[in-house]
Protein backbone atom coordinates (compact mmCIF):
# COMPACT_ATOMS: atom_id res chain seq x y z
CA UNK A 1 0.00 0.00 0.00
CA UNK A 2 1.21 3.49 -0.78
CA UNK A 3 1.63 6.05 1.95
CA UNK A 4 -1.28 8.42 2.26
CA UNK A 5 -1.19 11.99 3.43
CA UNK A 6 -4.52 11.74 5.15
CA UNK A 7 -6.81 8.99 6.32
CA UNK A 8 -9.95 8.10 4.44
CA UNK A 9 -13.16 8.82 6.31
CA UNK A 10 -14.57 5.41 7.09
CA UNK A 11 -17.45 6.63 9.24
CA UNK A 12 -20.27 6.79 6.72
CA UNK A 13 -23.88 7.42 7.73
CA UNK A 14 -24.72 3.83 6.80
CA UNK A 15 -22.01 2.58 9.15
CA UNK A 16 -23.03 4.83 12.05
CA UNK A 17 -26.65 3.75 11.63
CA UNK A 18 -25.62 0.47 13.28
CA UNK A 19 -25.12 2.26 16.62
CA UNK A 20 -28.03 1.58 18.94
CA UNK A 21 -29.95 -0.44 16.39
CA UNK A 22 -32.15 -2.92 18.27
CA UNK A 23 -31.96 -6.66 17.65
CA UNK A 24 -34.27 -9.44 18.84
CA UNK A 25 -33.20 -10.92 22.18
CA UNK A 26 -31.28 -14.21 22.25
CA UNK A 27 -31.89 -16.92 24.85
CA UNK A 28 -28.83 -18.31 26.66
CA UNK A 29 -29.07 -21.61 28.52
CA UNK A 30 -26.75 -22.14 31.48
CA UNK A 31 -26.29 -25.91 31.75
CA UNK A 32 -24.09 -28.19 33.84
CA UNK A 33 -22.24 -29.52 30.77
CA UNK A 34 -21.85 -25.94 29.57
CA UNK A 35 -20.38 -24.80 32.89
CA UNK A 36 -17.98 -27.75 33.01
CA UNK A 37 -16.89 -27.34 29.39
CA UNK A 38 -16.20 -23.66 29.87
CA UNK A 39 -14.37 -24.14 33.17
CA UNK A 40 -12.28 -26.93 31.65
CA UNK A 41 -11.40 -24.81 28.60
CA UNK A 42 -10.10 -22.02 30.85
CA UNK A 43 -8.37 -24.45 33.20
CA UNK A 44 -10.25 -23.85 36.46
CA UNK A 45 -9.20 -26.34 39.13
CA UNK A 46 -11.84 -25.43 41.76
CA UNK A 47 -14.22 -28.45 41.98
CA UNK A 48 -17.12 -26.07 42.62
CA UNK A 49 -17.46 -25.74 38.81
CA UNK A 50 -17.54 -29.50 38.17
CA UNK A 51 -19.11 -31.26 41.17
CA UNK A 52 -22.73 -30.45 42.05
CA UNK A 53 -22.33 -31.78 45.60
CA UNK A 54 -19.31 -29.55 46.17
CA UNK A 55 -21.22 -26.60 44.71
CA UNK A 56 -24.19 -27.19 47.04
CA UNK A 57 -21.89 -27.67 50.02
CA UNK A 58 -20.49 -24.22 49.20
CA UNK A 59 -23.98 -22.75 49.31
CA UNK A 60 -24.83 -22.69 45.62
CA UNK A 61 -28.15 -24.06 44.30
CA UNK A 62 -26.22 -25.75 41.44
CA UNK A 63 -22.91 -25.39 39.59
CA UNK A 64 -22.06 -21.66 39.59
CA UNK A 65 -21.26 -19.99 36.29
CA UNK A 66 -17.50 -19.29 36.18
CA UNK A 67 -16.63 -15.58 36.05
CA UNK A 68 -17.46 -14.25 32.59
CA UNK A 69 -19.65 -17.20 31.61
CA UNK A 70 -23.29 -16.51 30.78
CA UNK A 71 -24.40 -19.75 29.12
CA UNK A 72 -24.72 -21.02 25.60
CA UNK A 73 -26.84 -19.19 23.03
CA UNK A 74 -29.79 -21.05 21.55
CA UNK A 75 -29.13 -21.14 17.81
CA UNK A 76 -30.27 -23.03 14.73
CA UNK A 77 -28.37 -25.35 12.41
CA UNK A 78 -26.02 -22.60 11.24
CA UNK A 79 -24.92 -21.80 14.81
CA UNK A 80 -25.14 -18.09 14.08
CA UNK A 81 -26.05 -15.90 17.05
CA UNK A 82 -28.32 -13.17 15.71
CA UNK A 83 -27.16 -9.70 16.66
CA UNK A 84 -25.35 -6.63 15.45
CA UNK A 85 -22.26 -7.44 13.37
CA UNK A 86 -18.92 -6.27 14.69
CA UNK A 87 -16.78 -7.70 11.91
CA UNK A 88 -16.89 -6.70 8.26
CA UNK A 89 -18.95 -3.56 8.85
CA UNK A 90 -16.80 -1.74 6.30
CA UNK A 91 -16.18 -3.56 2.98
CA UNK A 92 -12.49 -2.59 2.90
CA UNK A 93 -11.77 -3.72 6.46
CA UNK A 94 -12.15 -7.48 6.29
CA UNK A 95 -9.88 -8.42 9.19
CA UNK A 96 -10.46 -8.04 12.89
CA UNK A 97 -8.76 -8.27 16.27
CA UNK A 98 -10.23 -8.36 19.74
CA UNK A 99 -9.72 -5.00 21.42
CA UNK A 100 -11.15 -5.59 24.87
CA UNK A 101 -13.64 -7.38 27.08
CA UNK A 102 -15.50 -6.03 30.10
CA UNK A 103 -17.85 -7.98 32.32
CA UNK A 104 -20.05 -7.00 35.22
CA UNK A 105 -21.92 -9.45 37.44
CA UNK A 106 -24.99 -8.03 39.18
CA UNK A 107 -26.43 -11.39 40.33
CA UNK A 108 -24.89 -14.84 40.57
CA UNK A 109 -25.76 -17.24 37.75
CA UNK A 110 -26.05 -21.02 38.09
CA UNK A 111 -26.65 -24.09 35.95
CA UNK A 112 -30.36 -24.33 35.29
CA UNK A 113 -30.75 -20.61 34.64
CA UNK A 114 -32.15 -19.29 31.39
CA UNK A 115 -30.95 -15.82 30.46
CA UNK A 116 -32.29 -13.41 27.87
CA UNK A 117 -29.58 -11.40 26.12
CA UNK A 118 -30.14 -8.05 24.45
CA UNK A 119 -27.27 -6.74 22.35
CA UNK A 120 -26.55 -3.42 20.67
CA UNK A 121 -23.54 -1.67 19.20
CA UNK A 122 -22.74 1.18 21.58
CA UNK A 123 -20.03 3.01 19.63
CA UNK A 124 -18.04 3.03 16.38
CA UNK A 125 -14.88 5.11 16.21
CA UNK A 126 -12.17 5.56 13.60
CA UNK A 127 -8.57 5.58 14.73
CA UNK A 128 -5.13 5.40 13.15
CA UNK A 129 -2.90 2.44 13.97
CA UNK A 130 0.84 2.61 13.35
CA UNK A 131 0.89 -1.01 12.24
CA UNK A 132 -2.59 -1.64 10.86
CA UNK A 133 -3.39 1.70 9.21
CA UNK A 134 -6.91 3.14 9.51
CA UNK A 135 -8.99 1.04 11.87
CA UNK A 136 -12.51 0.99 13.22
CA UNK A 137 -13.00 0.43 16.95
CA UNK A 138 -16.43 -1.04 17.56
CA UNK A 139 -18.02 -1.66 20.98
CA UNK A 140 -21.00 -3.90 21.53
CA UNK A 141 -22.79 -4.42 24.84
CA UNK A 142 -24.95 -7.36 25.82
CA UNK A 143 -27.29 -7.22 28.81
CA UNK A 144 -28.22 -10.60 30.31
CA UNK A 145 -31.48 -10.79 32.25
CA UNK A 146 -33.10 -13.56 34.28
CA UNK A 147 -36.84 -13.25 34.87
CA UNK A 148 -36.58 -9.66 33.70
CA UNK A 149 -33.82 -8.78 36.16
CA UNK A 150 -30.35 -7.75 34.95
CA UNK A 151 -27.74 -10.29 36.05
CA UNK A 152 -24.69 -9.46 33.91
CA UNK A 153 -23.35 -7.21 31.18
CA UNK A 154 -20.67 -8.01 28.65
CA UNK A 155 -18.99 -5.35 26.53
CA UNK A 156 -16.84 -6.50 23.63
CA UNK A 157 -14.58 -4.12 21.72
CA UNK A 158 -13.36 -5.25 18.31
CA UNK A 159 -10.87 -3.65 15.94
CA UNK A 160 -11.63 -3.89 12.22
CA UNK A 161 -8.65 -3.33 9.91
CA UNK B 1 -9.42 -23.34 47.84
CA UNK B 2 -10.87 -24.40 51.17
CA UNK B 3 -12.33 -22.05 53.73
CA UNK B 4 -8.97 -21.98 55.48
CA UNK B 5 -7.59 -20.11 52.47
CA UNK B 6 -10.26 -17.42 52.51
CA UNK B 7 -8.98 -13.88 52.13
CA UNK B 8 -10.82 -11.33 54.26
CA UNK B 9 -11.44 -7.68 53.60
CA UNK B 10 -9.97 -6.86 57.02
CA UNK B 11 -6.54 -8.06 55.89
CA UNK B 12 -6.41 -6.33 52.49
CA UNK B 13 -4.37 -3.19 51.90
CA UNK B 14 -3.75 -1.07 48.84
CA UNK B 15 -0.66 -2.38 47.11
CA UNK B 16 -1.26 -6.01 48.06
CA UNK B 17 -0.45 -8.38 45.23
CA UNK B 18 -2.70 -11.28 44.26
CA UNK B 19 -1.15 -14.75 44.05
CA UNK B 20 -0.05 -15.00 40.43
CA UNK B 21 -1.33 -17.59 37.97
CA UNK B 22 0.74 -18.89 35.05
CA UNK B 23 -1.12 -20.11 31.97
CA UNK B 24 0.63 -21.72 29.00
CA UNK B 25 -1.87 -22.43 26.23
CA UNK B 26 -1.68 -25.49 24.03
CA UNK B 27 -3.34 -25.38 20.60
CA UNK B 28 -5.69 -28.00 22.07
CA UNK B 29 -6.75 -25.51 24.72
CA UNK B 30 -7.43 -22.89 22.04
CA UNK B 31 -9.72 -25.36 20.24
CA UNK B 32 -11.44 -26.21 23.56
CA UNK B 33 -11.98 -22.50 24.13
CA UNK B 34 -13.33 -22.04 20.60
CA UNK B 35 -15.92 -24.73 21.29
CA UNK B 36 -16.80 -23.46 24.77
CA UNK B 37 -17.06 -19.81 23.77
CA UNK B 38 -18.42 -20.22 20.25
CA UNK B 39 -15.61 -18.08 18.81
CA UNK B 40 -14.45 -20.07 15.81
CA UNK B 41 -12.42 -17.32 14.14
CA UNK B 42 -9.67 -19.19 12.28
CA UNK B 43 -6.73 -17.03 13.42
CA UNK B 44 -6.81 -19.07 16.64
CA UNK B 45 -6.31 -22.54 15.16
CA UNK B 46 -5.62 -22.36 11.40
CA UNK B 47 -1.98 -21.44 10.78
CA UNK B 48 -2.48 -20.81 7.04
CA UNK B 49 -5.40 -18.51 7.75
CA UNK B 50 -3.38 -16.64 10.37
CA UNK B 51 -0.47 -16.17 7.94
CA UNK B 52 -2.86 -14.81 5.31
CA UNK B 53 -3.94 -12.24 7.90
CA UNK B 54 -0.41 -10.83 8.35
CA UNK B 55 0.10 -12.78 11.60
CA UNK B 56 3.29 -14.65 12.52
CA UNK B 57 1.44 -17.47 14.24
CA UNK B 58 -1.72 -18.52 16.02
CA UNK B 59 -3.19 -16.15 18.58
CA UNK B 60 -4.62 -16.84 22.01
CA UNK B 61 -8.24 -15.62 22.01
CA UNK B 62 -8.58 -12.28 23.77
CA UNK B 63 -11.66 -13.52 25.61
CA UNK B 64 -9.67 -16.53 26.88
CA UNK B 65 -7.13 -14.14 28.39
CA UNK B 66 -10.06 -12.28 29.97
CA UNK B 67 -11.24 -15.62 31.37
CA UNK B 68 -7.73 -16.29 32.72
CA UNK B 69 -8.01 -13.04 34.67
CA UNK B 70 -11.39 -14.30 35.93
CA UNK B 71 -9.64 -17.42 37.19
CA UNK B 72 -6.95 -15.31 38.85
CA UNK B 73 -9.67 -13.39 40.69
CA UNK B 74 -11.76 -16.45 41.51
CA UNK B 75 -8.83 -18.35 42.98
CA UNK B 76 -8.08 -15.29 45.11
CA UNK B 77 -11.57 -14.59 46.49
CA UNK B 78 -13.02 -18.14 46.68
CA UNK B 79 -14.94 -19.52 48.36
CA UNK B 80 -16.56 -16.65 50.25
CA UNK B 81 -15.84 -13.68 48.01
CA UNK B 82 -17.56 -12.56 44.86
CA UNK B 83 -16.32 -11.03 41.60
CA UNK B 84 -18.49 -8.08 40.62
CA UNK B 85 -16.62 -6.86 37.52
CA UNK B 86 -13.49 -7.43 35.52
CA UNK B 87 -12.40 -6.10 32.18
CA UNK B 88 -9.29 -5.79 30.09
CA UNK B 89 -7.98 -4.30 26.90
CA UNK B 90 -5.73 -6.26 24.57
CA UNK B 91 -2.52 -4.32 23.96
CA UNK B 92 -0.51 -7.14 22.46
CA UNK B 93 -0.96 -10.61 21.13
CA UNK B 94 0.05 -13.88 22.77
CA UNK B 95 0.59 -17.27 21.24
CA UNK B 96 0.28 -20.89 22.32
CA UNK B 97 3.35 -22.23 24.14
CA UNK B 98 4.17 -18.92 25.82
CA UNK B 99 4.02 -18.80 29.62
CA UNK B 100 1.53 -16.04 30.42
CA UNK B 101 1.60 -14.77 33.98
CA UNK B 102 -1.67 -13.36 35.32
CA UNK B 103 -1.13 -10.83 38.09
CA UNK B 104 -3.06 -8.32 40.12
CA UNK B 105 -2.59 -5.57 42.68
CA UNK B 106 -5.08 -3.94 45.03
CA UNK B 107 -5.79 -0.30 44.13
CA UNK B 108 -8.58 0.59 46.58
CA UNK B 109 -10.45 -0.83 49.58
CA UNK B 110 -14.00 0.25 50.44
CA UNK B 111 -14.90 -1.28 53.83
CA UNK B 112 -18.43 0.16 53.73
CA UNK B 113 -19.32 -1.75 50.58
CA UNK B 114 -16.91 -4.61 51.41
CA UNK B 115 -15.50 -3.93 47.95
CA UNK B 116 -11.91 -4.14 46.76
CA UNK B 117 -10.68 -2.66 43.48
CA UNK B 118 -7.74 -4.28 41.75
CA UNK B 119 -5.78 -3.87 38.55
CA UNK B 120 -5.26 -7.19 36.79
CA UNK B 121 -2.98 -7.94 33.89
CA UNK B 122 -1.15 -10.60 31.89
CA UNK B 123 2.54 -10.36 31.16
CA UNK B 124 4.90 -12.36 28.98
CA UNK B 125 8.13 -13.90 30.29
CA UNK B 126 10.00 -10.70 29.36
CA UNK B 127 7.57 -8.59 31.36
CA UNK B 128 5.64 -7.17 28.41
CA UNK B 129 2.05 -6.52 29.46
CA UNK B 130 -0.33 -7.65 26.71
CA UNK B 131 -3.62 -7.55 28.59
CA UNK B 132 -4.72 -5.21 31.38
CA UNK B 133 -7.80 -3.85 33.06
CA UNK B 134 -9.69 -3.02 36.24
CA UNK B 135 -11.71 -5.38 38.43
CA UNK B 136 -13.83 -5.21 41.56
CA UNK B 137 -14.57 -7.94 44.10
CA UNK B 138 -16.55 -8.25 47.32
CA UNK B 139 -14.82 -9.95 50.24
CA UNK B 140 -16.16 -11.29 53.53
CA UNK B 141 -15.25 -9.76 56.87
CA UNK B 142 -13.57 -11.74 59.62
CA UNK B 143 -16.58 -10.91 61.78
CA UNK B 144 -18.54 -13.32 59.61
CA UNK B 145 -20.58 -11.08 57.34
CA UNK B 146 -20.56 -12.88 54.01
CA UNK B 147 -20.09 -11.01 50.79
CA UNK B 148 -22.49 -11.40 47.94
CA UNK B 149 -26.04 -10.60 47.06
CA UNK B 150 -29.14 -12.79 47.18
Amino acid sequence: MSAQASQPDLLTDDLLAHVGQPYPPVVYEVTRPGVRMWARAVGFTDPVFYDVDRARAAGHPDLPAPPGFYGTPVTGADGIVPGPPIRGLHPELTRSLNGGTAYTCERDVHAGDTLVATTAITSIKQKASATLGPILVISRRTDFARDGELVATLTATVINY
Amino acid sequence: MGADQQVYLDDIEVGDELPSLVKTCTTRQLVMWAAASGDFYEIHYDLGFAAANRLDGLLVHGALKHAFLGQLLHDWVAPGGRITSFGCSYRGTDGPGEPLTCRGVVTAVDPGRREVAVDVWIEKADGTVTTKGPATVELPLRSGTAAGVP
